[in-house]
């Protein structure tokens, strides 16, 4: 259990959900996901980092309409808490100023 | 929705199932999503194994929020938990003992009896040639214009071949059937079975690569007509009589009642480039001793040979070919006394030596194995399925505990993969046990390697995983489903009892299966009693055949026609012999003419012969109107008719037949065979089955025999006083000096006999086995589900007694409830059989696929024995005392 902390692709599954347009759902995440990180990704590993993020309360989701196109079934929409953005501009700040570090040198 | 777009591979929507119910539900509409974009953007393969992928990974992700078993930790601890898993498994069956056996002990013999007859198949239709490089093996036949081919050469021809032929190397070869006996003695003789030889030139081991595994092969010193008769001994043979005995190198066997020493053993890769392995190899050159019909061969020889090559490279086919042709139009020019009619060889044609075999047979084989391995697994599967209904609680109480489905679905699946796996292993055990008992049942060729392979070891493991995971999965995925609730509530006494689909369909499968076995194996063993104790209408164990073969200075048969006639003369006179004839043909030896009548006399099919006088009495057949041709009635060449009584019962009825005349619709006359073209009927004699053992029904004409019908190779018949085979070699060489020149081959008909017997023995026995097996494992599967099913209703059965229900009424219920399925199946597998059967056509001897009485007597069989499955477990319940149960309640 790596308790309230973000892991790697927790971190990047965050990231993505920030960047993407309304409406965020797994699906969209995925495709984004897997195009920036040049990876084949499972459908689980997705599901399993948004389960964490929200079980963290990094994320939020709500219940979407019903869409003909996926035979009925609703979407889960996914947004990002005060406590997500929080944390992932300190991650940002920890990075750079580790790379500055890195730079100076 | 377009109809014809492709939709996500079912493994992946079966393997959505088994996901929690919640992850199902989001899942499923994002996958399909997912399919669909990535099927526009890489392509169907593409789309469709990221789909079972992704199906994969919902499955067994993990849930932060449910408790972590050991399956969501590494792999040290996955292994663990395998072994924790086995070890439950073990526990359980030691639980239900009695249960487990009955499904370990049904699989295995099921295993074991398809592993045997795979063996079967294995060695008589998938072994590959036993020669190295096969593909560069071909036979040679000559060509006579571009639809004839005579398959043999005169054996000075193959010798010109052989040193002229540049791109292949030809050999000659003959095949026999001799007896092999320690002793001279006529009653080993007489015990002894006639197996196959092969007679084979002296460079023939070199050619195609023999090797000796003992001693040494026949070699050119061998093959001449003044060496001491050598024989070299298939390795098959040589573990089976002399069990593998070192010392048998220089051992003297007698070969049809002529020593020859046993110079070597084959390697067991070697059995030869033939369609059947020959049981003991012999050299060409003195297999005049032992074989009567072979004469001494010498280079001027014109014994008929076959031939066989080994292409100097596999291209080179072609070459081959013209050289062999070559080699046969130069030797025409160098014989101008070829028949005026010019039906000389054209040409040589090559034939690649494979073993295309029977193949329908061993489709069938293996259709039988598959069904009597679908009804094992149906079974396991129905034992376990109840066995994981009444288990309910117990799931429902891991579920309750936070074990994900997965893990459960593995739990069952490890417990049948443990079932079949052993039962595997016993099941092997038995296929070995078993092999040498039927080989010896049905009599396989003696040549033949039936020891299981790796390829029978592989056949099995696969067998058993199959049906471990066909029989766990269903099993699985119930218990992975089962609600939680009901359970643990006590629900296991649920009086909700409602009659289970599955369970039903499999009961219906399975009934099936027997019922298509039953029938194959009722059809069969007919065929075979109707073969057994078929009324030839003649004795086929005293008499023997013997054909003098056509040669080259008689063209006209004026010789051969003497020879038959002084022979005729001389074999009466001989004290084994009880009466002698000649005919066209010989008594199932195959071959006849078939006469074709007028149409206004029907479309019947009808077999002439020709005979001499002494026919009717030599075969034994009795005259019952009118009488038969006399000798001379023969001598000139009278056109007088004998016919069969069945024919003349189709042909007249109750009407006379005597006085009548048969005419003969014009068909083209044969060459040699004189164009009669009508007939009276003098007699009617009584039926015989005389051309071949399926030949339907005895319709025969027989006629005087005529001019030239000794050229076409008419057959010298004796009726021997002793079995024919004490008998035959001195009845042989008293005929053979009426004239050296006229060389006769001779056959046992009692080996014709057996040999078109043994085939449809084989499969009545084995049907018989497998449909004996499959009817056994129907009725216990059917008894377990009847139990399971009165057991579980037991409440119900209770309330319905309490409301006044008599013991009738409740046996009622439950053998309706229970036979239906059954009965489903039934029908569905007589159609089948109905539908299927005209394939067996051809292999049941005259019993017609579509068979009454072995239709009737497999219906029988199989509902007798489902009823008495359904009816012990409900007389049973009938009995339960209803006032115990229902305060339970």
């Amino acid at each position: 259990v790596k308790g309230d902390r973000l892991g790697e692709f927790e971190e990047l599954t965050l990231l993505a959900i920030r960047a993407l347009e309304p409406p965020v759902y797994s699906v969209p995440i995925h495709q984004f996901l897997e195009r920036m990180t040049g990876r084949d990704l499972t459908m689980g590993a997705i599901y399993s980092a948004l389960d964490r993020l929200e079980h963290k309360k990094f994320v939020t989701s709500t219940l979407g309409p019903a869409t003909a196109a996926r035979g009925g079934k609703a979407k889960r929409l996914f947004a990002v808490t005060k406590l997500g953005v929080h944390t992932l501009a300190q991650l940002k700040g920890t990075r750079e100023r580790i790379w500055r570090a890195i730079g100076a040198r | 929705v377009n109809q014809g777009a492709p939709r996500p591979p079912a493994l992946g929507r079966w393997l959505l199932r088994l996901a929690a119910r919640a992850d199902r539900v989001d899942s499923e509409a994002d996958l399909v999503e997912l399919f669909h974009l990535r099927l526009h953007a890489h392509g169907r393969a593409y789309a469709r194994r990221r789909f079972v992928l992704d199906a994969l990974s919902v499955v067994t992700r993990t849930h932060p929020h449910t408790v972590r078993d050991s399956s969501t930790r590494g792999v040290r601890l996955r292994m663990a938990s395998m072994i924790e898993d086995i070890r439950f498994a073990l526990r359980l069956f030691r639980r239900q003992a009695g249960v487990m056996s009955l499904a370990v002990a049904g699989l295995a013999l099921a295993i074991g009896v398809n592993t045997a007859a795979f063996t079967f198949v294995n060695a008589l239709q998938l072994r590959p040639l036993g020669v190295p490089e096969p593909e560069r093996i071909v036979h040679v036949h000559q060509a006579y214009g571009p639809q004839g081919v005579r398959f043999v050469w005169d054996y000075s021809d193959v010798m010109r071949l052989r040193d002229q032929a540049r791109s292949m190397r030809a050999e000659p070869w003959l095949n026999a059937w001799i007896r092999i006996t320690s002793s001279a003695a006529s009653a080993d003789l007489e015990a002894a079975r006639a197996v196959p030889a092969a007679l084979i030139g002296g460079a023939f081991f070199e050619t195609f690569g023999g090797r000796a595994r003992l001693g040494r092969l026949i070699g050119p010193q061998d093959d001449h007509a003044a060496a001491p008769p050598v024989a070299v001994l298939s390795y098959v043979y040589w573990r089976s009589r002399f069990g593998a005995d070192p010392t048998v190198v220089g051992r003297t066997v007698f070969l049809s009642g002529v020593p020859a020493t046993v110079v070597g053993v084959m390697d067991p890769a070697f059995t030869g480039p033939f369609e059947n392995p020959p049981v003991i190899w012999q050299p060409l050159g003195s297999a005049h001793h032992v074989v009567p019909w072979v004469e001494a061969v010498s280079p001027a020889s014109r014994q008929p040979v076959n031939v066989i090559a080994k292409l100097v490279d596999p291209s080179a086919l072609e070459r081959a070919g013209a050289e062999a042709s070559q080699v046969i139009v130069a030797l025409r020019a160098l014989r101008p006394s070829a028949p005026a009619d010019d039906r000389g060889p054209t040409g040589a044609r090559l034939r690649a030596a494979s073993l295309e075999g029977d193949a329908g047979i061993s489709v069938l084989v293996l259709g039988i194995v598959g069904l009597v391995v679908l009804l094992a697994c149906t079974n396991v599967a129905n034992l376990l399925l109840a066995s994981a209904t009444s288990r309910q609680h117990e799931i429902a109480a891991r579920l309750a505990l936070g074990a994900s489905r997965v893990r459960v679905a593995r739990q069952l699946l490890t417990e049948s993969l443990l079932l079949s796996l052993s039962a595997g292993a016993l099941g092997l055990a038995i296929a070995i046990w078993m092999v040498p008992i039927i080989a010896g049942l049905v009599q396989v060729p003696p040549g033949l390697d039936v020891t299981p392979d790796l390829r029978v070891f592989a056949f099995t493991g696969l067998l058993s995983l199959i049906a471990g995971v066909g029989a766990g999965l269903a099993p699985a995925r119930f218990g992975a489903r089962g609600d939680l609730l009901t359970p643990l509530k006590g629900g296991a006494r649920d009086p909700g009892y409602r009659p289970n689909r599955t369970r039903a369909i499999f009961v219906g499968v399975q009934a099936m299966a027997s019922m298509l076995l039953l029938v194959l194996a009722a059809l069969f063993g007919r065929a075979a009693m109707h073969t057994t104790w078929m009324d030839l209408g003649f004795d086929p164990s005293t008499l023997m055949a013997g054909q003098p073969r056509p040669t080259s200075t008689d063209p006209q048969g004026a010789r051969t026609a003497a020879f038959l006639e002084n022979a005729l003369a001389r074999a009466e006179s001989l004290p084994h012999v009880e009466a002698a004839a000649v005919a066209l043909f010989q008594p199932l030896g195959g071959g006849y003419m078939p006469l074709s009548l007028p149409a206004d006399l029907g479309h019947l099919a009808v077999h002439e012969n020709r005979t001499s006088a002494g026919y009717f009495r030599a075969l034994g057949l009795k005259t019952l109107r009118g009488h038969t041709y006399s000798a001379a009635d023969v001598r000139t060449r009278k056109l007088v008719a004998v016919i069969s009584q069945r024919l003349a019962v189709d042909l007249w009825g109750e009407a006379d037949a005597i006085g009548r005349t048969l005419e003969r619709l014009q068909a083209a006359p044969q060459r040699g065979m004189p164009d009669l073209a009508s007939f009276r009927v003098i007699g009617v004699v009584s039926d015989a089955i005389s051309s071949r053992l399926n030949q339907a029904e005895a319709r025969q004409v027989y006629l005087p025999l005529q001019d030239g019908d000794a050229a076409a190779a008419a057959h010298l018949l004796i009726r021997t006083r002793e079995p024919a085979a004490t008998v035959a070699r001195s009845v042989q060489q008293a005929l053979q000096a009426v004239d050296q020149d006229v060389r006769l081959s001779w056959t046992l008909t009692s080996d014709h006999l057996d040999r078109s017997l043994a085939r449809i023995r084989m499969f009545s026995t084995l049907t018989g086995i497998l449909g004996a097996l499959a009817l056994g494992l129907a009725a216990v599967g059917l008894f377990g589900v009847a139990s399971f099913a009165a057991s579980q209703r037991l409440a119900e059965m209770s309330v319905r007694i309490a409301i006044g229900a008599t013991d009738r009424d409740i046996r009622r219920l439950l053998l309706r409830d229970n036979l239906r399925p059954v009965m489903l199946g039934l029908v569905a597998g007589l159609g089948t059989a109905l539908l299927g059967g005209q394939f067996l056509a051809g292999v049941l001897y005259g019993i017609s696929p579509r068979d009454p009485l072995a239709m009737s007597v497999a219906v029988g069989v199989l509902a007798s024995a489902a009823t008495l499955a359904v009816l012990i477990p409900a007389r049973r319940a009938a009995r339960v005392d209803p006032a115990r149960l229902l305060r339970g309640f």
